[in-house]
């Protein structure tokens, strides 16, 4: 099966799967030391932290109610002297956990990023790009979240709750002990009750927040057919639908939030009253002092807080399981291979091609048995319908596909014994649509040859004519290229698409020639320059000018995936054969 | 904050102003409960000690105060539940509202507004700016209520006890508030730069993936890496900065709630050994003190909870206040015949004349070609047609009647446009092209004339296969084919092909064509193309360039005309007629 990606924002596993977060937790492992100070500090702060009960406990025994004040100035200086020291580690602590957590996000992101890089064109062509943007802005956002805060919190609490366990038991008073964690089943036991009856709405309105996110996009980037097409009902009543029934999931999880969230409250008025019933009468019987009572009542709602909060960040953790299990099928996803270890630094420039089958999907051939050769410095000229295989075939010479059947060689290397980013630095593509990144004129045109000067930029730009509107432009070859260079007519993309070709250096031209949409001027500039381009290049184009066509030292005509003709202009309209109807058909409709 | 933290949401709250009253009732309740736990501390602690001194000391009180804690906490969670299920319920219903009526007036909004905004920021708006003002309304203002009746039912039980002594307890909070506001403005002006970098990265990301094919053509992986590197670094860089300051957060509110805490012990301490408190006042003195401090820790996330709100709905109302396109006209069985005639029409964009005077006058039933260099004008020219923009100066009638005087959706009903860029939803062809309206037979009559049938034979589900994101990957000619379908479906007395044809190859286009002329005998048709030999058979051509039409007639009379039309008829077919030589 070639790699996909699963849709939506789905979670579809409800506990935490160990091998999954034991591999996410591999991210931390370049920072283990911080990390494992993480650790230190925390159990040291929340110790610092929950001292301040004890403390009262002290100044009560030993100085209130006995009456003795001597004493109590240096044991308040000495709480606040811990304060400050808490503040202190807190600080640390807060610290260095958030830079780990960013360290590590900073590696999740390059990985994936690289990981990208490697796979090859069929992944990208099944995958939208706006799942692959989703992977790298919700789900990585669930990852931050949880290397930031689920994982960190998640240990605060469980430390918190074992450092006042820790006071009570040791410093305090064994029963009150007891009473206090017989209500740790109680609070887990209602969490737990929680996380089952609001797991599927959570899962629910994730998913049905994406699907009414979607159809909004979808109407905002249709709104033209949308409202030429009187369709705002049916948009209307279709957001309206998704926008009520994520409610109805929002409203169901509200209802077990409102309920769970103040019941922690209640465990608290509970234990409290336990505390007090039970401790005073052994303060009456003199089994405890007066000071491990206030203690026990500033602990108890203290207690409470760190189970209510865990709660809070279970669904973080879920949510960055799910998000991870996504971002691990990335990453896992089979590369592209780099090929074997060819890497010519120039070629002369024979291709071949021996009998090459080739389907994007299993079966459904696209191109059958196709063999052609080109001498180097002859130019090819690929002619056919739309879907004869005309752009499958200069994908396959730049590898952009594995080829099923037989063979395709560059210089009569088997292609596949190229390094692969060897093998397409020798090409020089230019397509159809140009894309152009973001940033200057310079830098795009400089997109294959990183090193070359400015001056070196202009001699190319002059070369294919693509200096003729570029010297026009507000800063030149300063000038930013917005938006995919909307504010450049699609002729102007075209010429800046062959500099960029010519930059790279390139020994074999591959030209998707363009359709429409060109005006005469610079279709005459563009011409010249492909003809100069051509001129000392072995050359493949997909050809739509007749006068490209007709300097071609070989066409080949292809159809249905199958080479039917091959030959010079003249050798084909004398074969009468599918190139002269072609020819023939655009030549009527001249006459219509 | 402004003095009614509800104001700028009063428009939507209103619907649900009685579970919103309910919800406010509860929230008063469970205070005046959860502030009257501590009084039952101090009485029940204070009996007990004073029984110290009896003999056989009765102490069924502790079981009476024992139960009066848990009663107290069960009717504390009974009036948080309700205040808390009122008021998180009315917030999501808001923000489904909200929501919808954004929604609704977007759809009412002229495509001029489309055109300069954002779809991404559009999004954004219907979807995070919702949220905040949702999380405001249920958590922000609730904790800003709470905070505020807890505070102050505390202070006021504090007070009660040693006023001298709940001063010195409050003495750390200023400091806080004046800290934390110092440090939360710092935060959110780096905050802010983090968020910039972010996108940063974000638009890497997107043009990387976009740009694939190209990455690859020219082996440019070592180079987007580094630079994917560079940003994520800067990245990790400014969030250090943010770190710095945030990182003081959460311990310094613990240094100053543990320094009221200090002074308390202290202080208090002193007030119990000479005997103006009471041990069980000091529990409660402590146990405010902590129910004070919480509403204190929150203040910093309920005040930035209420900006982002106030700016998220500022954000939704900005677009709320754009003005819908004018439509205040009665459909009355309006039946339009075709004719179209434009009146010293103009336009301008940005500034830039782009159509300057056009007077044309197309008769109803005939075809009207429209030819000219990129940028000349042609689109602008068709797209104010269907009103998608609208003429500056002058005037276009349809049937001798203003279109701005006719009712917009009957009008658009009557109206065929298929333009250069095709937009597909993801579903099925068959809903693609009947939009809810076109009956089965019809649908399959407008894939005939589009030359659909063939390429729908290769697909599995045919008709019925979705396409888009979902499904299948249509080629730009098979998307045009289907807009052209589209129209077509509903029989338009006017169609405008826009270009609508140029990714089709030449010789489906032909046959297309020759369908369509079938159907155009009894329709108004404009036609936009780069190819002549589209155009030619038109009854009627204009030639644009720079926005005015610089000839016009027929194919044989602009020939004969010899001006640019000629010339680039000439242009087009001179390598032709040299190949045939």
């Amino acid at each position: 099966m070639p790699p996909t990606i699963r849709d939506e924002q789905e979670i579809d596993k409800k506990s935490i799967d160990l091998r999954l977060m034991a591999r996410l937790l591999g991210f931390l492992r370049p920072y283990w030391p911080w990390a494992a100070s993480t650790l230190l500090l925390i159990l040291v702060a929340s110790l610092a932290r929950q001292a301040g009960p004890v403390l009262t406990k002290i100044a009560v025994d030993e100085h209130i109610v006995p009456g003795d004040l001597d004493g109590l100035g240096t044991l308040v200086l000495l709480f606040a002297a811990l304060l400050v020291a808490q503040f202190a580690i807190g600080y640390a602590q807060s610290w260095i956990t958030s830079m780990v957590g960013q360290w590590t996000m900073r590696d999740v992101r390059l990985n994936i990023f690289t990981c990208l890089q490697r796979l090859p064109l069929k992944f990208f062509d099944r995958t939208p790009i706006g799942r692959l943007m989703a992977r790298n802005t919700s789900d990585v956002d669930a990852l931050n979240e949880f290397f930031t805060y689920g994982a960190v919190s998640l240990v605060t609490e469980a430390v918190t709750i074992a450092s006042i366990l820790f006071y009570i038991f040791f410093y305090l008073d064994v029963e009150l002990g007891l009473i206090t964690c017989a209500f740790l089943p109680v609070a887990f036991a209602a969490t737990l009750w929680l996380q089952n009856r609001t797991f599927q709405a959570f899962r629910q309105a994730r998913t049905r927040f994406a699907r009414f996110s979607a159809d909004l996009q979808e109407t905002l980037s249709g709104i033209e057919v949308v409202k030429l097409f009187n369709c705002e009902p049916r948009s209307t009543r279709r957001f309206n639908e998704g926008t009520d029934e994520y409610l109805d999931a929002r409203l169901v999880r509200t209802l077990y939030h409102s309920a769970y969230f103040p019941f922690m409250e209640l465990c608290g008025a509970a234990l409290m009253a336990l505390v007090l019933w039970y401790g005073v009468g052994q303060v009456l019987r003199e089994e405890i002092a007066w000071g491990v009572l206030v203690a026990m009542l500033q602990y108890v709602p203290r207690f409470f807080m760190p189970i209510r909060n865990l709660a809070e960040e279970y669904a973080t953790v879920q949510v960055a399981m799910a998000s991870s299990e996504r971002i691990f099928e990335l990453i896992d996803a089979e590369p592209e291979p780099v090929g074997g270890s060819v890497s010519h630094e120039r070629v002369a420039g024979a291709i071949e091609f021996r009998h090459v089958w080739f389907a994007y999907e299993e079966e459904e051939w696209v191109l059958r048995d196709v063999s052609f050769c080109a001498e180097p410095g002859q130019s090819l000229a690929l002619v056919g319908a739309t879907g004869s295989g005309k752009t499958t075939i200069i994908s396959l010479l730049c590898r952009f596909y594995e080829i099923q059947r037989g063979q395709i060689l560059v210089d009569g290397i088997d292609i596949r014994e190229w390094n692969v980013e060897a093998l397409r630095r020798r090409f020089g593509l230019v397509q159809q649509d140009v894309f152009l990144f973001a940033g200057d004129i310079a830098s795009n045109i400089r997109l294959g040859a990183p090193e070359l000067s400015d001056e070196a930029i202009a001699q190319v730009a002059r070369y294919v004519n693509a200096d003729r509107f570029i010297d026009r432009l507000p800063d030149t070859y300063q000038h930013d290229v917005q938006e995919r260079g909307a504010s450049l007519s699609a002729g102007q993309r075209q010429l800046l698409s062959l500099a960029r070709a010519l930059a790279a250096d390139p020994d074999i031209l591959v030209l998707d020639e363009a359709t429409a949409h060109i005006d005469t001027e610079t279709e005459g500039w563009i011409q010249e320059a492909v003809e100069k381009l051509m001129r000392d290049r072995t050359s493949i184009v997909i050809a739509h000018r007749l006068s490209t066509i007709r300097s071609a030292d070989k066409i080949l005509v292809l159809h249905r995936g199958q080479l039917r003709e091959e030959g010079r202009h003249e050798e084909l309209l004398a074969q009468d054969g599918i190139y002269a109807r072609l020819h023939q058909l655009q030549y009527n409709e001249a006459l219509t | 904050m402004s003095l009614n933290p509800f104001k700028p949401f009063a428009s939507y709250l209103r619907p649900y102003r009685w579970a919103l009253a309910i919800g406010l009732i509860f929230l008063l309740g469970e205070q005046l409960v959860s502030v009257s736990i501590p009084l039952v501390l101090e009485r029940a602690i204070d009996q007990s000690r004073a029984s110290l001194d009896q003999a056989a000391p009765d102490l069924t009180f502790l079981t009476r105060y024992a139960a009066l804690i848990v009663g107290l906490g069960l009717a504390q969670w009974c009036m948080a539940f309700g205040m808390r299920w009122h008021l998180a319920a009315t917030s999501y219903r808001v923000e489904r509202d909200i929501r919808q009526r954004y929604f609704a007036h977007l759809l009412t909004l002229p495509i001029g507004y489309f055109q300069q905004a954002r779809t991404g920021d559009l999004m954004a708006r219907a979807t995070n700016d919702v949220e905040a003002v949702q999380r405001y309304l249920s958590h922000g203002f609730r904790m800003f209520l709470s905070a505020i009746l807890g505070f102050s039912f505390s202070m006021v039980a504090m007070c009660l006890y040693d006023w001298e002594l709940t001063l010195y307890a409050l003495l750390p909070m200023p400091i806080m508030t004046v800290i934390l506001r110092f440090v939360g403005s710092r935060v959110r002006r780096r905050y802010r730069m983090v968020q910039e970098q972010f996108a940063a990265i974000s638009t890497c990301l997107q043009e990387n993936l976009s740009g694939m094919r190209v990455v690859k053509a020219f082996a440019r992986r070592r180079g987007e890496i580094d630079h994917f590197t560079q940003l994520n670094d800067e990245y990790v860089e400014r969030n250090r900065s943010l770190i710095y300051l945030y990182s003081t957060f959460f311990p310094f509110t613990f240094l100053i709630s543990g320094l009221s805490m200090v002074l308390i012990l202290w202080l208090g301490g002193i007030r119990v050994v000479e005997g103006t408190l009471t041990l069980g006042a000091f529990v409660a003195f402590n146990a405010y003190l902590i129910r004070m401090s919480r509403p204190m820790m929150m203040m910093g996330r309920i005040v930035d909870e209420y900006q982002r709100a106030m700016a998220s709905m500022l954000r939704i109302e900005s677009v709320l206040k754009e003005q819908p396109q004018p439509d205040q006209y009665q459909d009355d069985g309006l039946a339009i015949k075709g004719e179209i005639e434009f009146r010293r029409a103009s336009f301008a964009y940005n500034g830039q004349t782009v159509l300057r005077d056009i007077d044309v006058h197309i008769p109803a039933g005939s075809t009207l070609a429209i030819v000219g260099r990129v940028g000349s004008g042609k689109s602008t020219l068709a797209r104010l047609i269907p009103r998608l923009i609208q003429a500056g100066e002058g005037q276009i009638l349809i049937d001798g009647k203003p279109i701005e005087q006719m009712p917009l959706r009957a009008f658009r009903n009557a109206i065929g446009y298929v333009p250069q860029d095709t937009f597909l939803f993801s579903e099925s062809i068959r809903d693609n092209i009947a939009l809810d309206s076109a009956a089965a037979d019809e649908v399959e009559r407008a894939i005939e004339v589009a030359q659909l049938a063939t390429d729908l034979k290769t697909f599995p589900q045919g008709l019925e296969t979705i396409v888009g994101e979902r499904g299948v990957t249509l080629s730009g000619g098979q998307k045009q084919r289907t807009a052209l379908a589209r129209s077509v479906v509903r029989q338009p007395k006017i169609l405008i092909l826009d270009d609508a044809l140029a990714s089709v190859d030449t010789r489906t286009e032909e046959q297309i064509l020759t369908r369509l002329r079938d159907i155009m005998a009894e329709r108004t048709t404009i036609l936009i193309a780069h190819r002549i030999s589209t155009v030619m058979a038109a009854d009627h051509i204009i030639v644009l360039d720079e926005g005015r039409i610089i000839e016009e007639g027929t194919h044989d009379e602009l020939l004969a005309r010899d001006g640019l039309y000629a010339d680039m008829y000439r242009r087009q077919h001179l390598t032709e007629e040299l190949s045939d030589l």
